[in-house]
C-alpha cells in the first residue's frame, strides 16, 4: 500500500506542479495571482475532448491513436497558450501601472467569465472523455500501475526538466528571470517586457492545458468546475513551494499529492481536501515564504 | 550625436524638467551636475525611455526617440547605466553580461570587458548580489558597453564607492572617452567630473542655470561655492 500511494501522489503532484508553475511564473514576474489560470487548465481538458472527438469522427484515432494523441495534446496546448496570451492583454496589461488590487479582481473576473463561457457553451453535466488508456497497467511490488499514471509521471517530469533548463540556460529564459529581478533594468538592457510577460503566460498556459488534458484521461470525467479546485490546490502548491520560485512549484507539487494520497489512504479519504490546506496552514507558520521561497524584498 | 530640445518631465506629479536644452557631440564627455532633485537622474530617464516627457523632442543621430520604448532606444545604440547599478542579483555575473547584450546574436565584447575590469573575470560565476559595491559599479558599466552602445549615460558611477574604487571608474570613463565613446555623465562629484568633461552643463529645479566648458565651469565663482564647497 504504501508503495501504491506513492506512485498515486506522484501522478497527482506531478499535475498540481504543471499547475502551479504558471501561477509561481506569473507571480515572478507581475507579482499577480493569476486566478484565471485554473480554467485554462479545464480548457485543456475540454479542448481535448473536443479534438479527440474529432480525431475519432474522422477514423483517426482508430487507425493511428498515437498520431490522434498527439495532434490532440499539440492542438490544446495551441489553443490554450492562445487563450492565456490573449487574458494578459485584454485583462492584465492595460492595468500593469494599476494599483495592486485591480488586476486581481480582473484576474478573478475572467476566471468567472471563463468558467460560464465554458458552461453555456458545453453544458452543465459532466463530459466523458474517451477511454484510450482503460485501466490497463502492471503490477510492480504489490501496487497496481496503471499505463496512464506512467505516462503522467514521464511527463509531468520531462516537462519540469525542459522548463527548468528553458529558464537556466536559454537566452530567453535568462531574460525571464531578469525580468523577474527588475523590470526597469531589464528594457535598459533591451529586453522587450511585454513579449517576455506574454511568453511567460504561453508556456504556463501550454503546462496548464498538457495538466488538464492528462487527467481528464486519468479520471475520464470533465465538467466545467474542474479548474476552480485544481487551480486552488496548485496555488497551495506553489506558495507552499515559495510561490515565485519555479523549483518551488515543482516541489510544492509533488509534496501536495504525496500528502493528499497518503491522508486519503491512512487517514481518510473524506478528508483528502483538507490536508492539502492544512499542509499549508502548518508551512505558512513555519516558513512564511514556502519550503524553497527567498525572503522578497517590500516595494 | 544627441540633442535636447525644451524638454519637460514629470516625476510622479511633480515637474522634475521644466524646458531643458542638452547637446552632446559625437567623441564627447559632457557632464551634468546639481543638487540633490535637481532633474539629472530623470534627464537621463527620458532619454532611456524610462520617463515619458510631457512636451519637447529628444533627437538621437537624427531620429526623435522621445516616443520610442525603451528596448528600442538599447537597439538604437543608447545604453543607461542607472543610479544604484541595479545588478540582477540572483543572476551571475556572466550572465549580467549575457544580458548586457541581449540584442546582439553574439557578444564579441566579452574579452574587451573582462580586461577593462579583470576582476569580473574572476569573479564571473557568482552572483550578482553577492558583489560588493565597486565590483557591482563595474559590472554595471560593463553591462551597459556589452550591448556596444554609441552613447553612454552613467548616473552618480561614484556614489557610495571607496575613493580608491572612484578613481579605478573615472579612469575607465576616460580610457573609453579616449577610445571614442561619447558619454553623458551625471555626478555628485562635481569636481572630478567636470575636470574629466569636454563640456558641462548645471542643473537647478529643473533648468539649466548655466552651461561651458569643464574648465570655465570649474572657475566659475557660483559653481564653486555651491558644487565644490570653495569659497
Amino acid at each position: 500500500m504504501f508503495f501504491q500511494q506513492i506512485v498515486n501522489g506522484l501522478t497527482l503532484g506531478g499535475v498540481y506542479a504543471l499547475i502551479a508553475l504558471g501561477y509561481t511564473m506569473v507571480y515572478g514576474i507581475l507579482e499577480l495571482i493569476n486566478f484565471a489560470h485554473g480554467e485554462i487548465y479545464m480548457l485543456g481538458a475540454y479542448l481535448g475532448i473536443i479534438f479527440l472527438g474529432f480525431f475519432t469522427a474522422i477514423g483517426l484515432t482508430h487507425s493511428n491513436i498515437i498520431l490522434a494523441l498527439a495532434l490532440t495534446f499539440v492542438l490544446s496546448v495551441i489553443f490554450c497558450s492562445a487563450y492565456g496570451f490573449t487574458v494578459e492583454k485584454i485583462a492584465y496589461r492595460p492595468l500593469r501601472n494599476a494599483p495592486r488590487l485591480s488586476p486581481l479582481i480582473s484576474a478573478i473576473g475572467v476566471s468567472i467569465f471563463l468558467q460560464n463561457y465554458v458552461m453555456l457553451a458545453q453544458g452543465t453535466t459532466d463530459k466523458v472523455f474517451p477511454h484510450i488508456f482503460g485501466s490497463s497497467g502492471f503490477g510492480l511490488m504489490n501496487a497496481r500501475i496503471t499505463y496512464i499514471q506512467v505516462f503522467i509521471v514521464a511527463t509531468s517530469f520531462v516537462l519540469m526538466i525542459a522548463l527548468h533548463l528553458f529558464v537556466v540556460k536559454t537566452k530567453m529564459g535568462k531574460a525571464m528571470r531578469a525580468v523577474a529581478q527588475d523590470k526597469t533594468m531589464a528594457s535598459l538592457v533591451g529586453i522587450n517586457i511585454d513579449r517576455i510577460i506574454s511568453m511567460t503566460f504561453v508556456i504556463g498556459s501550454g503546462l496548464a492545458a498538457i495538466a488538464g488534458l492528462m487527467v481528464a484521461m486519468y479520471y475520464g470525467l470533465v465538467n466545467y468546475f474542474i479548474g476552480y479546485v485544481a487551480g486552488i490546490k496548485a496555488f497551495t502548491a506553489a506558495v507552499l513551494g515559495g510561490i515565485g520560485s519555479i523549483p518551488g512549484a515543482m516541489l510544492g507539487g509533488i509534496v501536495l499529492g504525496l500528502v493528499e494520497s497518503f491522508g486519503a489512504s491512512y487517514i481518510s479519504s473524506e478528508y483528502k481536501d483538507a490536508y492539502a490546506f492544512a499542509l499549508l496552514i502548518i508551512i505558512l507558520l513555519i516558513k512564511p515564504t514556502g519550503l524553497l521561497g527567498t525572503r522578497s524584498i517590500e516595494k | 550625436m544627441l540633442r535636447i530640445e525644451g524638454l519637460h518631465s514629470f516625476y510622479g506629479p511633480i515637474e522634475a524638467l521644466s524646458g531643458i536644452d542638452i547637446e552632446v557631440k559625437e567623441g564627447e564627455i559632457v557632464c551634468l551636475i546639481g543638487g540633490n532633485g535637481a532633474g539629472k537622474s530623470t534627464t537621463l530617464m527620458s532619454i532611456s525611455g524610462i520617463v515619458r516627457p510631457r512636451m519637447g523632442k529628444i533627437i538621437f543621430n537624427g531620429y526623435e526617440i522621445q516616443r520610442a520604448q525603451p528596448h528600442n532606444i538599447v537597439k538604437m545604440g543608447i545604453s543607461h547605466v542607472p543610479e544604484g547599478r541595479r545588478i540582477f542579483p540572483r543572476l551571475t555575473v556572466i550572465e549580467n553580461l549575457e544580458m548586457g547584450s541581449f540584442i546582439h546574436k553574439n557578444c564579441d565584447v566579452l574579452n574587451f570587458v573582462f580586461e577593462l575590469f579583470p576582476v569580473l573575470k574572476e569573479r564571473r560565476r557568482q552572483l550578482g548580489g553577492t558583489l560588493s559595491g565597486g565590483e557591482q559599479q563595474m559590472l554595471a558599466i560593463a553591462r551597459a558597453l556589452m550591448s556596444k552602445p554609441k552613447l553612454l549615460l552613467l548616473d552618480e558611477p561614484s556614489l557610495g564607492l571607496a575613493p580608491i574604487i572612484v578613481g579605478k571608474i573615472f579612469r575607465v570613463i576616460q580610457e573609453l572617452n579616449e577610445q571614442g565613446m561619447t558619454i553623458l555623465l551625471v555626478e555628485q562629484n562635481a569636481k572630478a567630473a567636470l575636470k574629466l568633461s569636454k563640456r558641462g552643463y548645471v542643473l537647478e529645479n529643473g533648468r539649466i542655470t548655466l552651461k561651458g566648458s569643464g574648465e570655465e565651469l570649474i572657475n566659475n565663482p557660483m559653481v564653486k561655492k555651491a558644487y565644490l564647497g570653495e569659497s
